[in-house]
């Protein structure tokens, strides 16, 4: 079996021009017609309450912190302001799996973010683009193999970082780890959609 | 003396290390039966599962302390260094196993081994050093990682300003048997394959218990990639949700018969998690369409993309088919890959080339034949010429001939009238013999209104006409002329008259003035027109006496002809003399003498014809070449 490996002509940028500007040097390219910068273009949003295998549904917490707790569904329901995530999808530049980013609408817009690898809201609305390949706010959801029903969190920005659910003290509560080799339950999750 | 000393004990001690005999060592019997002729492989370890007194320390006083129950983690972290011997016999060599065998390789700190019957009974021994940490208290939380599947502890790392870490040496001795099975293995021997459905419940098997019935009496060490499964014991493995990390290499360890002195089987086990077998056909992703289009003497890469879901018994078919009229014959393939590979899916393409494209290609029709257990699809393409360059030259250039035609064909139909006049004027035989004309020539001209009572002076046009040129052009040149008033009986129709008289007259002179143009005689001109275009014999030229506009309500044609029809200016006093110019040009134009010396004046006059915008005449623009 032969593996042969070529060129296509359409791999090559040429560049007709280069300039330094405050230590970065620029290119400008000879037509930008297959250029397309990095970015997050945000699509549509979907409404949806996370939980984890053991049951526990994520929601925001008086002091705006990510924490996991059983709930009952009538529970639930009546904190449906808290439990209730966005979940907006966006394409990628640099296609990699669904990246979305999870807000919740509780006193204003809160976005999930893992900036320093600490899971934490930020009061901000999720951007319409963002024009990097990495972002604290986007993750990517991906189901795991087999398991059609059960999705795992990917950080974007610290790649084999997952979300995951852990125990502190009395409560459990949302963060950013890397997957344990030989199995780990706690980075999955379940997405109820309520559409 | 003293360093001396010194370096005669180091000395000692390198040498105690180097000619360790492999005696101390703890020791393992194993035994490995396989069944001929079936894939296996083995797997030695290198894992120190007893406490065991360092053998060489950097002056530590204790052994590191050992938690009763608790192991140092033979993880990869921990070992370094890992180098395998071979001992053939109790006594004898040892033999280093560093890379030179082909069906033994040491990945990490593990031994594997891949066919039985080239395997080689004997004494393997593995050195290590393990980096030990001294003895720290273990800490207030001992780590156990999450799913407590390897029970081993992680010792915290204290900082130096403790004794130094300690780099432990630990040797292990594996007597290592292979034999085939002498009985054949029951039917529900376990195979050292097995798989798990993801997402569902499942069990793995050790294979050499399956067929003993005393299975689930029997104490099994399974091991997971390399690392003690501490919480199974038996001779089954049971998972209750199956999920890809439970995907690996699983070893399972258990004493032969409990009287016999130690010697443990070990079977291997090759786990692999899949999802339930698809329930369709291959899918092709490429091609889509049914026309491809190529250019013609280029080569040709086609390839054919297909996405196979998921089959435990996997036997993917693509090729290439060439349909030929009534043949079809499979294409040799240019290269076959797997472009992606999931848990649920394989896609696999499968390219072909072809060198260069030819005409006969056009005409065949490619198939993309895929198959697996299921069914087959097919995806017929056919090859297209594609519109190369030249073919935009040839429309481009078809386009503007078009175009071409068009614009010429509005020209001409706009000023039809001039060409013809102009055609008919100089490019007409003129024959004088044959024709049956009487005149040469018909003279018309404005007639003196019977308001004007002015006495005709010798420069009016109907002096010029009615004397000068019968005296000029009959008397000296000897042409025939016709005038209206001498030569035509009276009492006829005027209208009639005038069209016979032009009918019988190979030339028709106009004198031009603003009462001619006015007057009533322009019908004279027009009819004269009218008769040339028709006939071809006639000629007309015209006489501009003086200036004059054209009025508006000047008949189309006359309008036409005035712009084309050659014409020669009268320039009064000048003009009167017979040798004068004036009388040149207009004998040039007359029948019978058309020499070449007259070809010069007539070209002159064409470029002026042509001007559309002219309202008034425009003087004359002859160069000064006076005769």
């Amino acid at each position: 079996m032969k593996m042969a490996v070529s060129v296509s002509e359409n791999d090559c940028i040429s560049f007709v021009k280069m300039k330094f500007i405050d230590n970065v040097l620029y290119f400008i390219p000879e037509n930008y017609e297959n250029l397309e910068s990095d970015y997050f273009g945000k699509l549509v949003p979907t409404l949806s309450i996370i939980r984890n295998l053991q049951n526990q549904v994520l929601f925001i917490n008086h002091e705006k912190q990510p924490v996991l707790e059983a709930m009952t569904d009538s529970d639930c329901a009546d904190n449906a302001a808290d439990t209730t995530f966005n979940i907006h999808v966006y394409k990628d530049s640099h296609a990699r799996g669904m990246a979305v980013a999870i807000s919740v609408m509780c006193n204003g817009n809160h976005t999930l973010s893992c900036k320093d690898k600490i899971v934490s809201f930020k009061e901000i609305s999720p951007p319409d683009n963002i024009n990097d390949t990495k972002s604290d706010m986007i993750f990517f959801q991906r189901s795991v193999p087999g398991h059609d029903d059960k999705m795992q969190f990917e950080s974007s920005l610290y790649e084999g970082y997952f979300l995951a659910c852990e125990k502190e003290q009395d409560h459990y509560k949302l963060i950013l780890k890397k997957k344990d080799e030989y199995g780990d339950k706690s980075v999955m999750f379940t997405v109820e959609n309520k559409d | 003396m003293l360093p001396w000393g010194w370096l005669f004990l180091w000395l000692l001690g390198t040498q105690r290390i180097a000619g360790l005999s492999t005696a101390e060592c703890p020791t393992k019997n194993l035994l490995w039966t396989y069944s001929p002729g079936r894939e296996e492989e083995f797997v030695l370890f290198c894992d120190v599962l007893e406490p065991q007194r360092p053998r060489f320390s950097h002056g530590s006083q204790h052994s590191p302390t050992q938690v009763p129950g608790a192991l140092p983690c033979s993880g990869s972290e921990d070992l370094s260094g890992v180098q395998w011997y071979l001992q053939r016999g109790d006594t004898g060599p040892l033999e280093e196993i560093a890379g030179g065998h082909p069906h033994i390789t040491q990945i990490k700190s593990v031994l594997h081994f891949s066919a039985p019957e080239m395997a080689e009974a004997g004494t393997y021994v593995c050195r290590a050093r393990i980096r030990s940490v001294p003895d720290a208290p273990i800490g207030k939380h001992p780590k156990f990682s999450t799913l407590t599947v390897n029970a081993c502890v992680h010792r915290t790392r204290v900082s130096p300003r403790r004794a130094p870490d300690v780099d432990v040496a630990y040797c292990l001795k594996t007597v290592l048997e292979v034999r085939p099975h002498t009985v054949a293995p029951c039917n529900a021997s376990a195979p050292h394959k097995q798989y798990l459905l993801l997402g569902t419940v499942g069990a793995i098997h050790c294979p050499g218990l399956s067929c003993r019935e005393d299975a689930h009496r029997a104490e099994v060490t399974w091991y997971q990639n390399g690392r003690v499964l501490s919480g199974e014991k038996s001779d089954s493995i049971l998972v209750d949700d199956i999920y890809d990390y439970h995907q690996g290499t699983y070893v399972c360890d258990y004493a032969l018969s409990p009287n016999a002195s130690s010697w443990t089987a070990r079977a291997v086990v090759k786990v692999r998690t899949i999802v339930a077998d698809t329930k369709f056909k291959p899918d092709i992703v490429y091609p889509t369409k049914d026309v491809l289009e190529v250019e013609l003497g280029r080569p040709l890469t086609l390839p054919c993309t297909v996405r196979f879901g998921f089959q435990r018994n996997f036997n993917p078919v693509i090729r290439w088919y060439i349909r030929d009229a009534d043949q079809e014959w499979e294409f040799p393939v240019f290269q076959e890959k797997s472009v992606k590979s999931t848990f649920e899916e394989e896609v696999i393409e499968r390219v072909i080339f072809l060198k260069e494209v030819t005409q006969s290609d056009l005409r065949r029709k490619f198939v993309c034949f895929a198959q697996n257990s299921i069914g087959n699809t097919t995806q017929t393409i056919q090859l297209k010429e594609k519109r190369g360059v030249v073919f935009l030259y040839v429309l481009l250039g078809t386009a503007s001939t078009l175009v071409g035609v068009l614009a010429a064909g509005v020209l001409v139909y706009t000023y039809w009238i001039e060409i013809l006049l102009l055609c008919r004027t100089y490019w007409s035989k003129d024959e004088t013999l044959g024709d049956k004309k009487e005149f040469d020539a018909f003279v018309s001209y404005a007639r003196r209104s019977a308001l004007s009572s002015e006495d005709p002076s010798p420069l009016s046009e109907e002096h010029l006409a009615l004397s000068l040129f019968p005296e000029i052009l009959e008397n000296k040149y000897g042409f025939t002329l016709c005038l209206l008033e001498r030569d035509v009986a009276p009492g006829g129709v005027y209208a009639e008259d005038i069209v016979n008289i032009i009918k019988k007259s190979r030339r028709g002179i106009f004198i031009l003035s603003p009462n001619y143009i006015n007057g009533p005689q322009v019908f004279e001109l027009q009819a004269a027109v009218n008769l040339a275009l028709n006939n071809q014999m006639l000629k007309l030229i015209l006489i501009k006496f003086c200036s004059f506009r054209e009025p508006e309500s000047l008949p189309h044609l006359v309008k036409k002809a005035l712009r084309v029809l050659p014409t020669v200016t009268w320039r009064g006093l000048k003009s009167v003399p017979p040798n004068s110019r004036f009388w040149t040009q207009v004998r040039c134009h007359m029948p019978v003498k058309h020499s070449r010396w007259c070809a010069w004046s007539q070209l002159r006059a064409v470029p002026r014809a042509f001007s559309p915008e002219r309202t008034g005449w425009v003087g004359n623009r002859w160069d000064a070449v006076t005769v």
